[in-house]
């Protein structure tokens, strides 16, 4: 490769120095979180690339980072929708109405061979409808993951995919790693691998973004574990 | 004047040289007006009776034409005879009554005016009132009504021709209603001196006749090779589209029957969001559908088949503005995403006003838009994921819970019941914290003082 294809490749981005901090040309979207956001070169969520979110298999907390993101999304594209490539439960319709995300604009899709999964996640990365997706365990190698992002070139969506961080380990062509673990009342947030800068991942420092976990305590009713004690329950729901 | 020609068939309606379709065909090269008659008499009688007035100029009168429709009829059989009545009328049910009469035969009739039509019907019995059906409601004319007209004192069609002239309609609209006045106005071609009579006029009923197209591959030897299927595919999907663009049809369903040289068939349907008059994206689908299915013979032969179809200026059928392009581009990838994954693999979720979790939550057909609940019924916290399937957890002695780790509850109990009626359901949830910072919605049934997990703040 000559000087001239490599300076082609660091103006599109494609590329950078390891020490150089540079601000990718593309969008973004807001993270929700300040202190996330200052963390990231585009100021939030970058679009138009694959981003990679890692955490144990016993950990969920997709929506804990993305609810904000894709409330302000379904804001601005009412007639846009969000696919939701193999959610690994159900979501609960009475959760997301409570937070006001319009269901109708949301759209599940199941697949497991993973030649369905990245057939399925091509397709919808590339309709212009699509302005999210979200991706869990995908079991694709790195070709295929290559294929997503090359798929995501000229997009301008939110594309995120959720690992087990067993997988942490795994060479990937996303422009942005995290991964999270979940503390008592907050995320823990640490960025491994972010497009234009050199992170290494064993010194990555740590965001903590707050969480609404905190609320459920404070409204926490001491229990006793005799029947009769759920007689003083706090809500009660029944005909 | 119209001029109607019957033709009743002495035969039974099973025979296949009399079937209803391949008769409307023939018929239809004469005459596009046409009006298929019931078997009544003896249940083996039936027949075809066509308005000619407007195609006689064609066919350089009523001569030829019938000659050349008699030659048709006898050619339609070669091991025997077709036996048929035809004759002449000025309206369709006065026709069809003629072909009962005992003049008529296969020998040419004669084109009349409309008083020799009625002089023709004089001797005729009123029971063959039952052969005629009422021209609006389309129902047969009762046996109890004829029974009745009969036990008055009308023997035959003259009887009630000579009635009418005398004392008009007033008394059978009394006794019979005005379902029969209708009828026997439009056998003795009653039309009540209006000055434009054709305003009134129901207009004729035109037949069109049922497009099928279908289309035969055969290959040179039976193959296994889903690539040179799928050659052949397009190859009938390119004579189907030529066919949709000459007749300025569309489709949004076709059927591929795949054949091998041991009677194996199998059978795949792909249909699109919208009609389409090309064939691109039904390739696409049945490629993809192709792929995902596969075969588990060699194909000797395949069969596409267009099941549905209108005309592209139908406004029966979806309108082709219905969507912008942006949405019809989603829908065509949602399309390819269910020819690939199956439709059951593609859905949405709704929520409904219900305080059972589990009925929260109905999964939705794609295609279908649908308002947004606003009201949600608890401001008590849910999680973010819900259980398909309630997952146990484990109590010890001391009653801590465990479920890949230990258990501490933080908020709760919310009682949840169903109505006395339903199936019981008595539950107190609890929001719990385990000890790896994981929040989990549990619930205690109260009947069996089970534990079990039902949802993930995620």
């Amino acid at each position: 490769m000559n000087n001239q294809h490599l300076q082609t490749l660091f103006k599109q981005g494609l590329a950078w120095r390891g020490r150089e901090s540079v601000q990718r040309p593309g969008a973004y979207l807001d993270t929700g979180y300040e202190t996330l956001n200052a963390r990231l070169h585009e100021q939030g969520w970058p679009q138009g690339g694959l981003i990679e979110v890692f955490s144990s298999a016993q950990h969920h907390v997709e929506w804990m980072l993305y609810f904000p993101a894709l409330r302000t999304l379904c804001e601005r594209h009412p007639n846009g929708h969000i696919a939701l490539l193999n959610p690994p439960f159900v979501p609960c319709a009475e959760a997301w109405a409570q937070q006001n995300l319009p269901l109708d604009q949301f759209l599940l899709v199941e697949a497991t061979k993973p030649k369905d999964i990245l057939m399925s996640f091509r397709e919808l990365a590339k309709a212009k409808g699509c302005i999210a997706l979200l991706l869990w365990q995908p079991q694709l190698n790195y070709a295929a993951l290559r294929q997503c992002q090359l798929a995501l070139q000229h997009q301008q969506g939110l594309y995120v995919m959720f690992n087990h961080d067993i997988k942490l380990k795994q060479a990937s062509p996303s422009i942005l790693k995290l991964k999270v673990s979940p503390q008592p009342y907050n995320l823990k947030i640490q960025i491994l691998k972010q497009r234009g800068t050199l992170h290494n991942p064993q010194n990555a420092q740590a965001v903590n973004i707050a969480t609404n976990w905190a609320t459920l305590s404070s409204t926490f009713t001491p229990l006793n574990f005799s029947e009769d004690a759920h007689s003083g329950a706090v809500v009660k729901h029944s005909f | 004047m119209e001029q109607w020609l019957s033709i009743r068939f002495d035969c039974t309606p099973s025979s296949s040289h009399y079937d209803k379709v391949f008769l409307k065909k023939l018929f239809y090269c004469y005459s596009p007006h046409m009006v298929w008659m019931p078997a009544i008499h003896n249940q083996t009688d039936y027949g075809i009776c066509i308005e000619i007035s407007s195609c006689l100029k064609a066919f350089g009168g009523f001569i030829p034409l019938f000659e050349k429709l008699a030659a048709d009829l006898s050619v339609l059989s070669t091991n025997k005879t077709i036996k048929y009545s035809a004759n002449m009328g000025h309206s369709l049910q006065s026709a069809w009554l003629l072909s009962y009469h005992p003049d008529a035969s296969q020998t040419t009739p004669k084109l009349q005016t409309s008083t020799q039509y009625v002089n023709l019907l004089a001797p005729l019995p009123i029971q063959l009132l039952k052969v005629c059906r009422n021209e609006q409601s389309q129902a047969l004319i009762s046996t109890n009504d004829i029974e009745h007209l009969h036990n008055t004192g009308f023997i035959n069609f003259n009887d009630l021709n000579q009635h009418i002239e005398q004392h008009g309609f007033s008394a059978y609209r009394k006794r019979w209603g005005p379902s029969l006045i209708a009828l026997l106005e439009d056998i003795f071609g009653i039309n009540h001196n209006r000055k434009q009579n054709s305003l009134f006029k129901k207009p004729l009923t035109s037949y069109h006749p049922e497009l099928t197209l279908s289309y035969r591959i055969d290959f040179e030897h039976p193959l296994s090779n889903l690539e040179l299927i799928k050659q052949g595919m397009h190859n009938a999907l390119s004579r189907l589209s030529e066919d949709l663009i000459k007749q300025q049809m569309q489709t949004d369903h076709i059927a591929w029957h795949f054949f091998s040289c041991n009677q194996k068939t199998s059978f795949m349907t792909v249909s699109t969001p919208e009609p389409h008059i090309k064939t691109h994206l039904f390739e696409e689908l049945s490629t993809i559908q192709l792929d995902a299915q596969g075969l588990t013979f060699e194909v000797d032969h395949l069969h596409l088949e267009c099941i549905k179809k209108a005309a592209i200026n139908d406004h029966r059928t979806p309108s082709l503005f219905k969507h912008h392009q942006k949405d019809r581009e989603w829908d065509n990838t949602l399309t390819r995403l269910q020819a690939r994954l199956g439709e059951r693999a593609i859905y949405k979720i709704a929520y409904i006003d219900n305080h059972i979790p589990e009925k929260s939550i109905e999964i939705k057909p794609i295609n279908q838009s649908y308002p947004q609940t606003n009201r949600v019924h608890t401001p008590a916290p849910r999680p973010s994921w819900i259980f398909k399937q309630y997952i146990p957890i484990r109590q010890n002695h001391n009653g801590i819970l465990y479920w890949k780790g230990k258990l501490t509850l933080i908020y709760g109990p919310e009682r949840i019941e169903n109505a006395w009626w339903d199936t019981p359901i008595k539950r107190d949830y609890f929001v719990a914290q385990r000890e790896d910072n994981t929040y989990l919605w549990i619930f205690k049934a109260i009947k069996t003082q089970l534990w079990f997990v039902h949802g993930w703040f995620a």
